[in-house]
């Protein structure tokens, strides 16, 4: 069976500059909402995080739990995720350091300014996307998806250390109850 | 004269013939040390330095299981773009089912011949505690045992390690060629506790201290509880990979009001130019 598709006539009053005029709105909330962008809430920008607190508690708990090679570590360039973690027995950000050496400054603040940004476009800690992410859904977390055989949810509760000092550090940049 | 060009030639290469091998053998030779060849690595935590050598980078606790409170195999760091067949790695002893209370059991990890293997064992009820109580298998052989190192005596390559939250891990340490197996010996639980799983993870290495090249080999096992043939779903689902997917449910359910909308407003829009039309 052949299908033909019959041409509509333009009206002469709506040029069709003036139909793209008319759609545009439509047209922009839905690729804000298939593109996964937050409508409401957070400037885009990654929020001020109390340093000490990373470097003594989150660093070493995203080493931990994060950092590995085939996680969020240093993927080729067509795997990398944005978010990465480098240090000692994870992946290093020069890769001609011996794998077991101390963690260098350059390391840890990419790091840092990596998890800052997961801060960002939010309005509580529980809601960001550092917090949410590794938590399972089923205790409230987002769906997080690994790779392979590591593709399941870091912490399985929010009772969890690890996820309880992600929670803490993100509460340095939004404090519970602050407007 | 052009002879005498190709006799200082040929001296001048054979004098830098020993140093070329030398830098050859530099540039071809392993980068540093293997990351975690002991044991003790993976119980310091990752910024914790080693008491003799200062170097990072533990495991924090993680064994790399794949049990269900450990979560992730060696997988996370090790990948072989061609790894080896899963019949390389060997296991013997594990029960169909068990008995509360009975008599231990054996088990042997047999390692992939002429490449350096390390594995990590967990046996785990449903909420991940250790089930039962697993040792060392007393009276070790040349193939359960890293190389002596002067004046120590061999010491056994398999580690029997307890961790938080009441779990038990049998490690082996990749410390030679003649480390073969990981064997260790297993006691069921004194009481019925329901399925129990068995996760080992291991890894065939290629003897560089890069992750990649290296290939992983993964077992689960399950014993049904008594009086059961099958794991109940719930159960088995909490083992296996769950690739995550977004919630676009309202997403979707806006963009087909949207579309209707626009649908109408055409329709409407057309009415009215044949209105326009006819008068």
């Amino acid at each position: 069976m052949k299908l033909s598709m019959r041409a509509v006539p333009e009206h002469p009053s709506e040029p069709r500059i003036e139909r793209a005029r008319r759609h545009a709105p439509a047209l922009v909330v839905a690729s804000l909402l298939l593109g996964g962008c937050v409508l409401a809430g957070g400037e885009g920008e990654p929020p001020a995080t109390n340093r000490t607190d990373f470097n003594d508690e989150v660093y070493p708990v995203l080493l931990r739990d994060c950092g590995f090679p085939e996680c969020h570590g240093a993927l080729s360039a067509d795997e990398a995720r944005f978010f990465r973690v480098y240090g000692p027995g994870r992946s290093r950000l020069d890769p001609a350091t011996d794998p077991l050496a101390p963690y260098t400054p350059e390391e840890r603040e990419f790091t840092y300014e990596r998890a800052r940004s997961m801060l960002a476009s939010a309005t509580r800690a529980e809601d960001t996307l550092l917090v949410r992410k590794p938590l399972a859904v089923e205790a409230g977390g987002a769906a997080h998806r690994g790779r392979g055989e590591s593709g399941e949810d870091v912490y399985l509760t929010t009772d969890a250390p690890g996820y309880q000092a992600l929670l803490r550090w993100a509460e340095t940049a939004y404090p519970p109850g602050a407007p | 004269m052009t002879r005498a060009r190709l006799l200082s030639a040929t001296l001048l290469a054979a004098s830098l013939l020993p140093a070329s091998l030398l830098a050859a053998g530099v540039l071809l030779a392993p980068r540093g040390a293997r990351a975690f060849s002991n044991h003790e690595t993976f119980d310091r935590g990752p910024l914790e330095p080693a008491p003799e050598t200062g170097q990072q980078g533990g495991g924090g606790g993680r064994h790399f299981t794949g049990s269900r409170l450990d979560g992730f195999t060696c997988a996370v760091c090790h990948r072989a773009e061609e790894p080896l067949d899963p019949s390389e790695l060997q296991l013997e002893g594990w029960p169909e089912d068990y008995v509360p209370g009975g008599g231990p059991i054996d088990l042997e990890v047999t390692f992939p011949d002429d490449l350096l293997s390390a594995a990590a064992l967990e046996i785990v009820r449903a909420d991940g505690r250790a089930a039962g109580t697993l040792e060392l298998i007393p009276n070790p052989t040349p193939a359960d045992l890293c190389p002596a190192t002067e004046p120590e005596v061999p010491t056994d390559a398999v580690h029997v390690v307890d961790l938080p939250d009441d779990r038990t891990v049998a490690v082996s340490d990749a410390c030679a060629l003649t480390v073969e197996r990981l064997r260790v010996r297993w006691t069921p639980p004194p009481e019925s506790v329901g399925p129990i799983w068995l996760h080992v993870a291991a890894v065939a290495s290629d003897s560089s201290s890069d992750p990649t090249g290296d290939t992983v080999f993964t077992i689960t096992q399950v014993i049904p509880a008594m009086g059961e043939v099958t794991i109940p779903e719930d159960l088995e689902s909490t083992c296996a990979i769950r690739p995550g997917r977004a919630d676009h449910g309202p997403a979707v359910g806006l963009l087909i009001g949207l579309a209707l909308w626009a649908r109408r407003r055409r329709a409407a829009a057309r009415r009215a130019r044949r209105v326009d039309a006819r008068s």
